[in-house]
């Protein structure tokens, strides 16, 4: 049992390399090579691959886009040169299956195909699925709630306005200059969106900060 | 006798002797030389006027004298002469010139044209004068400033006169004004050529790195690769491997020193991925980097695109604001935040650091590149703001409006 693929790379010289690698693989069987993206959906349509490699920076339609429009029809191996979690979660979440590094040996290339072709995930060293949870976690927007984008700095000042303390005695406090103080005041309050002490207060006491 | 009889009918009344002291010495003498009419009538007389029957009436009446101006030139007075019997019989009618109110007349009408004339100078001169102090200035003025603003050149001045007054203190304020459009307008030119220069040295510094790198790094790397791969040719087979080894592993380090050389230049992840994850790697590299732990927030930012040139201001404005804290601020921390909020991308980045002095950092041979990343911001029609003072840390933060179409997933 074979598995078909397309191949899906713009430089000449890496093709040439990879079909060469392909073609010494008894269990693989290369069905068509292009040169773009537009070609590669026609041939994919064309020939329904198991498997379609794909590299990820092609000139006009980028490997990215590619994947979307294809990833119906065959599993999608992205291969890159991006050694960064975003690109992997970006690729995947358009579909991909695999994801493998242009550098990484060509028993990761095979492996990743041979996953792929089972429907399963394949990513070459060095990504995990624990890199990319990490990733994912860190480019979660933080909750929508403005008291989050306040600065340590300014949250220290909250608090003490809350506490009733004038800008004169949080200065001194906190040995910063009066002026400073009113700086930061001024943007928290805007960032949050207070228009005076009082409200500033009741939002202190709903959050806890001051009891 | 006449003048006896004057007095006689003017002495009957309070009027007639004010008027009498009034007169001078002259005219008492043309007084005494009046000959005056006296008439003579029997009241029964048919032909008498109708005035001589009013003034008969009134006399009649019992008043013992009547007067009565008839016209402009003469007063006549009237009164009734006793016959025999003791009875009014006779109307004495004595008609008197009216001197002094010819006079009176002729004076209020002297005084009238005198009056009317010397309004009319009045007015004249009024205008004349206000003519040459305010009007013809201001029209003056009017040209000069049009002819200025036509050929929109700040380099010429309203011409002063000697004279102390609002519109020359006017005119002074206009010549102020040009003098500092002139020279804002060379203060911003002067930025501009600064900026280019600048723009260009940072170029020119930029290609020597880039040169020097790919000279002295990748050069000498290839040029070892290819004396490896030449050696391996003359090796013996079993040492070949070994060699072929040995280049492989160089190759590799060559591959990922041209990448971060790319990478330098400008992170493909900005174009290929969006501003968020170029962010987040250049936050990964920073802190591998430098040793300082950068605290990264943002909300709102998760898979959107902006407009190409607000992420690569953004993404500019965070690597050179941390590159700053890096290099001036002495901290071992940073906090970071971004996010876009109601069509508007905010990035603070905040420090408690050495802090420095604004103002000294904004004008020109600062080394902190305040100017350059101001200039960006504005560009976008955003706003850069930099709070910080020395000892006390620094504040930055630059809120760029986004085009309601420019947030696309």
């Amino acid at each position: 049992m074979t598995i078909s693929i397309v191949l899906v790379e713009d430089h000449t010289v890496v093709r040439q390399g990879l079909r060469t690698l392909l073609d010494s693989q008894p269990e693989i069987d290369v069905v068509g090579e292009a040169a773009s993206g537009a070609e590669a959906l026609e041939l994919v349509d064309r020939f329904h691959p198991q498997v379609t490699i794909l590299d990820l920076m092609m000139p006009g339609m980028s490997g990215f886009e590619v994947t979307t429009r294809i990833q119906d029809l065959t599993q999608v191996v992205i291969l890159s040169m991006h050694a960064s979690e975003a690109y992997v979660v970006e690729a995947l979440r358009r579909g991909a299956k695999g994801y493998v590094l242009k550098d990484a040996s060509s028993e990761e290339l095979i492996a990743a195909i041979k996953a792929a072709a089972l429907g399963q995930r394949y990513l070459s060293a060095p990504f995990s699925d624990q890199g990319l949870a990490s990733y994912i976690e860190k480019a979660k927007s933080s909750p929508a709630d403005p008291y989050e984008t306040l600065t340590r700095r300014e949250r220290e000042i909250f608090k003490l306005v809350a506490e009733g303390l004038s800008s004169q005695e949080i200065s001194a406090a906190l040995s910063i200059s009066p002026r400073t103080v009113e700086v930061h005041r001024a943007n928290l309050m805007h960032k949050l969106g207070l228009e005076n002490s009082s409200d500033l207060i009741r939002l202190a006491l709903r959050r806890g900060i001051i009891t | 006798m006449v003048y006896d009889s004057e007095i006689w009918l003017v002495g009957k009344t309070a009027d007639g002797a004010l008027a009498h002291r009034w007169r001078d010495e002259d005219e008492s003498r043309q007084l005494s030389q009046l000959k005056l009419v006296i008439h003579l009538q029997p009241i029964s007389d048919a032909s008498l006027s109708d005035s001589d029957r009013y003034a008969l009436a009134v006399l009649q009446n019992g008043q013992p004298t009547y007067f009565s101006s008839q016209n402009a030139f003469t007063t006549t007075g009237y009164a009734l002469i006793q016959d025999i019997k003791g009875e009014s019989s006779i109307l004495m009618t004595l008609q008197i010139p009216r001197v002094s109110y010819q006079k009176g007349q002729l004076l209020s009408n002297y005084l009238l044209i005198i009056m009317v004339a010397g309004g009319s100078i009045f007015a004249i001169m009024t205008w004349l004068l206000i003519s040459s102090l305010v009007l013809s200035p201001l029209l003056r003025l009017n040209r000069e400033v049009a002819a200025i603003t036509t050929s929109a050149d700040a380099s010429q001045r309203l011409s002063l006169s000697s004279r102390r007054d609002e519109l020359e203190q006017l005119s002074r304020n206009i010549n102020g004004m040009l003098t500092a459009l002139e020279q804002a307008q060379a203060q911003v030119r002067e930025d501009e050529n600064r900026l280019a220069q600048l723009t260009g040295e940072v170029q020119e510094a930029e290609r020597r790195h880039l040169a020097q790198e790919l000279h002295d790094e990748i050069g000498q790397a290839l040029t070892g690769l290819r004396l490896m791969l030449v050696r391996a040719e003359e090796l013996p087979v079993i040492q070949q491997k070994t060699q072929l080894k040995q280049a492989q592993s160089l190759l590799n380090d060559l591959v990922e020193q041209v990448r971060q050389l790319s990478l330098n230049l400008r992170p493909t992840m900005l174009d290929d991925l969006g501003l968020l994850p170029a962010l987040l790697w250049h936050v990964e590299r920073f802190q591998s980097q430098t040793g300082i732990t950068v605290d990264f927030t943002h909300a709102g930012l998760e898979s959107l695109r902006f407009p190409q040139d607000i992420e690569t201001a953004a993404y500019r404005l965070v690597q050179e604001a941390l590159t700053n804290v890096a290099r001036h601020a002495c901290v071992q921390q940073v906090s970071l935040s971004v996010w876009c909020r109601d069509n508007k991308l905010t990035i603070q980045v905040e420090d408690e650091g050495n802090g420095f002095d604004v103002p000294s950092a904004l004008s020109r041979g600062s080394t902190r590149g305040l100017p350059g990343m101001r200039q960006r911001v504005q560009f976008l029609k955003g706003k850069l703001t930099i709070d910080s003072a020395i000892g006390e840390g620094t504040r930055l933060l630059a809120e760029i409006p986004i085009p309601p179409t420019g947030v696309s997933p």
